[in-house]
Order: structure tokens, then C-alpha cells, then sequence
């Protein structure tokens, strides 16, 4: 992977921060297994449910994961390509995101990271389940569904930090 | 009241953040609040550190209503040098902490001379995407494209920022390995690996001009 001292931003690196830092960081790991048996006990909405949308958000990341660090997209946004006609900015793109696939190794981290999202679907399935359980047994199912949950967390940022943190030069 | 404020979310306390922090105050010579209010020295802009996302809030119960104030956050959590405009408050702007770490003296000169000639929200908003713009080298990573496109496929290499390109090159060759270190927090091992890939990279650049 090419390292350079500037993270050129691209959205799929802020949606990979997020589902990193945002959700799997700051709403599952540094929530306490208390937090969530109040919530729970409040009768509060399923955390599953509420992270729906992270895990819609991690499949489009996954899926486009190649297309979303590639410098195709500088073509679009360089100044110095402004001049450039249509014709040559679309073989300029085309060149570029060749050489990229060639060199990155990005295609190698999609399989792992799309694996460890379905884990944690999984998990988040199994949370769900136990949500809807009432007591006697539904804490300790709860207690256990998000212990595994946060195992798959910790799963999914290990892929997740595996990921480019700017636009890929090739 | 202040024209600007500039308000450091410091969500977890991360020792490299702090040291950021207060090297920004010690050089712009910003009056800096704390969480509890204490001013801990005055010269021309606030500095706020909070623990709370709720910053407006954060400031009002600090130094009162702030109308339309600019007010630029720095905050952790932005993943590399991303800005944006606040979706509720048009005159918040949103800043990557990593905006201050490579060249942390320009990026302060130039928002306090804004602050200085009474500049408006746009025009602080402008500047800071003018200084994110100029974050990395355009030109060179234009070239360093166009050269791969001109290798697989053919196109003219018709560029009209050579110049510019090669003067980006130098200035990264030239740059110094401490401030690398001080901006990125790597290691010097890790410096010179990368410093040597860029310059295997980029010389070629430098060939065509």
C-alpha cells in the first residue's frame, strides 16, 4: 500500500471513520454491558435496530470498496485537470484506476471486511432476539448477545484499520 | 466577545491532541476557557476545550450568547483533513484536528489576520478551504497521474503546471525529517521509508520538466 504524508479526503474514508470511530468505537465498545441492561430494562428501542443503518453504511463501504479510494475521483476535483477535455479526463480515470487495482492489494481487504460485516449482522441478529426476551431470562440472553456483539466490533475495526485513510496513489 | 472562537473538542483525552492544543494557544496568544470558564490567558480569540458535542450550548454557558460569531471547531473524529460547514449554524465550521499538525503556524497566522480585518464567516470559510486545498500537493499528484495515463494509454502528456509540480516535489524532498515527525507522529524509520517511496515516485516528475 502507498504511503504518503497527505490523507487525501474521499468519502469512503470519512464513512470508514465513522463506522469506526462514531459507531463501533463510541456506541458499542466504550458502552457498558449496564448501560445496556438499563436500556433494556427501560424498555428502550433495540440497539440492533437502531444500527441498521451503520450496517446498510458498511455494506455500500464493503461493495464499493475499490471504486472508493481509487484516484479516479482526483480526476474530478484537481485544478490542474480543469483544462482537460472529456475524452482525456475519462482515460486519464480509466489509466489510473487500473494501475491502482494493479498495486493497492485493495481487493484483497474487501472479502475479510465484507466476512467480519456479516459476523457482526449476525451478532446484531442475535441481540435482537434477545431484546424482545422478558425477564428471568432475557438479561442474561441480553448480557450474552452483547458480549458478542462487541467481540464482532472488535473483529470489524481490525478490518476496518486495515482500510486506506485517504484516496490510494498507485 | 471575540470575533471568532475557536472551540477543541476534546471528546477523549489524547496527549498529541493536547499538545496541539496548547501550542496552538501559546502561538496565536488566544485567551483560552476552560471547561469550568477560567481564562487562563486573554489576548484575541477564545479557545474553549469541552468534553461536549454540544458546543453551542458549551459556549453560552461560557461566554454567552454568540450571535453570529464565526466559531471553528477542531475536533478529532473528521479522519484526515476534512472541513465542512455545520448543517444547523452556517457560521460553524468543522475542522479535522489534523489540520493544525503539519504546518500549525500558517494555519493560525492566517485565521487570526482574517480575525484582524474583521472578516465574516464566508470569508474564514473561505480561508480555511483555501488552506485545506493547499494541504497536499495538487500539481504534483496531477502530474504523477497524468504520467501513469501517458505510460498505459497514451495521453499527451500537455500539462501546463510542470513548473509547479516540480517546485512541490523539491519541497517535499527538502522538508525536514522532525517536522514530518512532529506532524505525523512517526518514527524516523518510518519517515525514511516513506520519504524514500515518494521519491521513487516522484521523480519521474521531476525528469519531465
Amino acid at each position: 500500500m502507498m504511503l504518503a504524508p497527505w490523507n487525501i479526503p474521499c468519502d469512503a474514508n470519512t464513512l470508514r471513520g465513522q463506522l469506526k470511530h462514531s459507531w463501533l468505537e463510541n456506541e458499542v465498545l466504550y458502552i457498558s454491558i449496564e448501560t445496556v441492561i438499563t436500556l433494556w430494562r427501560r424498555d428502550e428501542a433495540d440497539l440492533a435496530s437502531k444500527y441498521a443503518v451503520r450496517v446498510q453504511d458498511l455494506t455500500r463501504l464493503a461493495d464499493s470498496l475499490d471504486e472508493g479510494f481509487s484516484p479516479a475521483q482526483l480526476v474530478d476535483v484537481l485544478n490542474p485537470f480543469d483544462g482537460f477535455s472529456t475524452e482525456n479526463k475519462a482515460a486519464i480515470k480509466a489509466a489510473v484506476h487500473a494501475a491502482y487495482l494493479e498495486s493497492s492489494g485493495i481487493l484483497a481487504l474487501q472479502a475479510p471486511l465484507k466476512a467480519a460485516a456479516v459476523c457482526m449482522e449476525a451478532a446484531l441478529q442475535e441481540l435482537s432476539r434477545a431484546w424482545a426476551l422478558a425477564q428471568p431470562q432475557g438479561e442474561s440472553a441480553v448480557r450474552a448477545a452483547w458480549e458478542g456483539v462487541r467481540e464482532k466490533a472488535s473483529a470489524l475495526i481490525m478490518e476496518l484499520e486495515r482500510l486506506p485513510k485517504g484516496v490510494m496513489l498507485p | 466577545m471575540s470575533s471568532i472562537i475557536f472551540l477543541f473538542n476534546s471528546e477523549r483525552n489524547s496527549r498529541s491532541r493536547t499538545q496541539l492544543w496548547e501550542r496552538f494557544i501559546a502561538e496565536s496568544g488566544a485567551r483560552y476557557l476552560s471547561d469550568a470558564g477560567e481564562i487562563k490567558s486573554a489576548k484575541l480569540a477564545s479557545c474553549i476545550f469541552t468534553h461536549s458535542r454540544e458546543y453551542q450550548e458549551k459556549i453560552s454557558s461560557i461566554v454567552g450568547d454568540i450571535g453570529d460569531v464565526p466559531v471553528v471547531v477542531f475536533t478529532g473524529g473528521m479522519h484526515g483533513r476534512t472541513i465542512r460547514v455545520d448543517e444547523k449554524r452556517k457560521s460553524t465550521f468543522w475542522m479535522s484536528i489534523e489540520m493544525l499538525m503539519p504546518k500549525v503556524d500558517e494555519l493560525v497566522v492566517g485565521l487570526l489576520a482574517k480575525i484582524n480585518n474583521g472578516a465574516t464567516a464566508n470569508e474564514v470559510w473561505e480561508y480555511i478551504r483555501e488552506h485545506n486545498r493547499s494541504a497536499f500537493p495538487e500539481a504534483l499528484i496531477a502530474a504523477y497521474l497524468l504520467m501513469i495515463a501517458n505510460e498505459k494509454v497514451g495521453v499527451p502528456l500537455n500539462f501546463p503546471q510542470w513548473e509547479e509540480a516540480c517546485e512541490q516535489y523539491k519541497a517535499i524532498s527538502e522538508e525536514k525529517d522532525a517536522d514530518w515527525s512532529n506532524a505525523s507522529g512517526w518514527g524516523a524509520d518510518e519517515i525514511r521509508k516513506v520519504k524514500k517511496k515518494i521519491g521513487e515516485l516522484f521523480s519521474q516528475v521531476a525528469s519531465q520538466v
